[in-house]
């Protein structure tokens, strides 16, 4: 389990405390980018054709579910405005996620499963919140969450580090929650396969190679749940931020 | 009673102790939802939405006790090959003036 398949492909010195070699980590993040894009571009080809092949129709399903889910019926323009941004995030952790299904041991990997990669996603998510709330309602609006309306003033005192507090572990809480997710599903698959392999011939070693394969679709399942858990919650942050936060409740 | 013993207790006990919380946590939220759903039907969609991310909020606790059950299981694995045991920091002496 604590292997880490991390092959360093071009070594570069560390910069201001940054190690910026390429492993075969950041190349699965590009190639996780460039399958993004390529889908998308693809999916949206030739839109006035009359019939629809079964990808742009799979595709075009998955975007009404994020959006249907994600941005809810009763959203003002400027939530609207962020569906590009919830939608590339949801098919990006979506592609990384599914590439690390992919069985070729030392070549791929499952990029979410490293805390750096899932931990700069939720920063992303963070600083648009953020962003989004200050240029909506005013760095005083953005105060003024904290101190919800209607709250006698000397319980504020309890309150307020409560609220920052709740605040600030929205997006560890993301970060954390794909990557434990990813995480655990491959340990999960290791350890059952290390079973079947270490039973050798015996045929009890069948009992754990079907659970790895019962385990692998739902690892599938799970990528898929995972990717849509972080763009909802994602979303429902972002709408807080630009709605208010009566907008949720 | 070595550390790197206790250090596997802790890591089971943690993910033992958060997985059950979370089942019953988990039951709770689905068998509410189910039973909403089957008093009202037209409403399946925003209940499943309601569950999943109900599901994913709790599923988080449970994830944390994961991790800190890794970070025991590092420890319990005891020092790496070349690594010596942890030495405590050494602390100067104050010379009484």
């Amino acid at each position: 389990m604590e292997e880490a398949t991390r092959v360093v492909l071009v070594e570069f010195p560390k910069v201001f405390g940054i190690d910026l070699s390429i492993t075969n980590e950041v190349v699965l993040l590009w190639l996780g980018a460039i399958v993004t894009f390529l889908l998308a571009v693809a999916a949206c080809r030739g839109r006035e054709a009359a019939t629809r092949g079964r990808f742009r129709n799979l595709f075009e399903m998955l975007v009404e579910m994020v959006e249907k889910e994600v941005i809810g019926g009763n959203a003002n323009k400027a939530t609207r405005a962020l569906t590009p941004f919830l939608l590339t995030m949801f098919f990006f952790i979506l592609v990384c996620n599914l590439l690390g299904m992919v069985p070729i041991p030392g070549v791929f990997k499952a990029v979410t499963s490293n805390i750096n990669v899932t931990a700069g996603l939720a920063i992303a998510v963070f600083a648009l919140t953020v962003v989004a709330e200050v240029s909506h309602h005013g760095v005083l609006g953005f105060l003024g969450r904290f101190m919800p309306a209607g709250i006698p003033r000397w319980a504020g005192v309890f309150l307020v580090p409560i609220e920052i507090a709740s605040w600030l572990v929205r997006p560890l809480s993301l970060a954390v929650r794909l990557f434990a997710n990813m995480v655990v599903g491959h340990v999960l698959l290791f350890v059952l396969i290390g079973m079947a392999v270490a039973s050798g011939w015996w045929i009890v070693g069948v009992l754990p190679a079907a659970a790895a394969v019962v385990m692998s679709c739902f690892e599938l399942f799970v990528c898929f749940i995972q990717a849509m858990v972080f763009t909802l919650l994602a979303g429902l942050y972002l709408k807080e931020a630009v709605e208010g936060h009566q907008a949720t409740h | 009673m070595t550390a790197e013993g206790l250090a596997w207790i802790g890591a089971g006990l943690a993910i033992g102790l958060a997985a059950l919380g979370t089942g019953i946590g988990i039951g709770m939220l689905v068998s509410k939802s189910v039973e909403a759903a089957a008093r009202q039907p037209e409403a399946i969609g925003h209940i499943q939405r309601l569950m999943i991310l109900g599901i994913a909020f709790v599923e988080a606790l449970c994830l944390y006790a994961l991790l800190i059950s890794f970070l025991l299981v590092r420890k319990g694995e005891g020092p790496r090959a070349g690594e010596g045991p942890h030495k405590p920091d050494v602390v100067q002496e104050q010379t009484a003036n």
